[in-house]
């Protein structure tokens, strides 16, 4: 302890320390708030597993608004497709998917996605704009299709997945195929030609077989709100 | 077909195989491509073919 009159410098354990001793009865404020803390005082209802953020002396903090992952897979050997189930659009509104696939296979692969184990192509469109150096090209599918990836190299993407006002799956996709010297610039919007009354699954779907190679990484997020 | 399933709510995951064949694959319609190269040139040579015709309009004797 510092001498009378001296500046009082305490280590974190120190203050710790002291705050573990206290007699919080009368205590308000951010200190009481710390001691009740360590003890593990359960009338500060702080949400289990949620990232917080100060709100003040003496009030609980608050959650952080962001993206949380939903799931996050590795995938550890080839194979077709990944379902992502026990899905709540209805509750979490959007859904992020970003996708960094390797397409191990001889032949070029497109990813589909399709919500309530609904595998009919023709039960969705996409359309596409696509951008290699100077050519422009464009087209549109009966299908559910995403993302194209060129036999033996990995791709890129990122989008959004909503269920839209009147019920529609509505998939947002901005992807970068290719790469290096050969770099492609893709958009390619999925829409679903039905509706449904919530979004409880997704299937990333291969038109070949195992171009979903080893070590590809899908991480599927949904917005938080602090 | 085989998969990985994932539970999102309990985390868990599994990899799965329904013995099902893979579907054909899916078909886009044929892309109209556009080369914005050659169009630049394209329009250029609009631009010059204009201004060629101008020249000789110019040239032409006025009633």
């Amino acid at each position: 302890m510092p001498e009378e009159g001296a500046k009082a410098v305490y280590t974190e354990t120190e203050v710790d320390a002291l705050l573990a001793a206290l007699d919080v009865t009368g205590l308000s404020g951010e200190l009481a708030d710390r001691q009740k803390s360590k003890a593990g005082d359960s009338g500060l209802g702080w949400t289990l597993g949620k990232l917080l953020k100060g709100s003040g002396a003496g009030s609980n903090p608050s959650e952080i608004s962001g993206w949380e992952v939903v799931s996050e897979v590795t995938v550890s050997s080839d194979v077709d497709y990944v379902d992502f189930t026990a899905l709540d659009i209805n509750t979490d509104k959007f859904y992020a998917l970003i996708h960094s696939i390797k397409n191990p296979t001889v032949s070029g692969s497109l990813y589909s996605l399709y919500r309530n184990a609904d595998y009919t192509a023709t039960n969705y469109y996409s359309q596409y704009i696509s951008a290699v150096n100077t050519a422009i090209s464009g087209s549109r599918g009966n299908n559910a299709g995403f993302h194209s990836v060129d036999a033996g190299v990995a791709g890129l993407c990122f989008g959004v997945i909503c269920r839209d006002l009147d019920g529609y799956m509505q998939f947002v996709n901005l992807i970068m195929r290719r790469r290096a010297s050969s770099i492609a610039l893709q958009n390619r919007f999925v829409s679903s030609n039905n509706t449904t009354t919530n979004i409880t699954s997704l299937r990333i779907s291969a038109s070949v077989s195992g171009s979903i190679g080893q070590n590809s990484v899908l991480l599927l997020c949904k917005p938080r709100s602090g | 077909m085989r998969g990985i399933v994932v539970n999102c709510k309990t985390g868990k995951t599994k990899v799965v195989d329904d013995g099902k064949p893979m579907p054909p694959p899916p078909q886009d319609l044929p892309a109209v491509e556009v080369d914005l190269a050659v169009v630049s040139e394209k329009l250029k040579q609009i631009d010059q073919n204009t201004a060629d015709i101008a020249a000789i309009r110019d040239t032409l004797p006025r009633s």
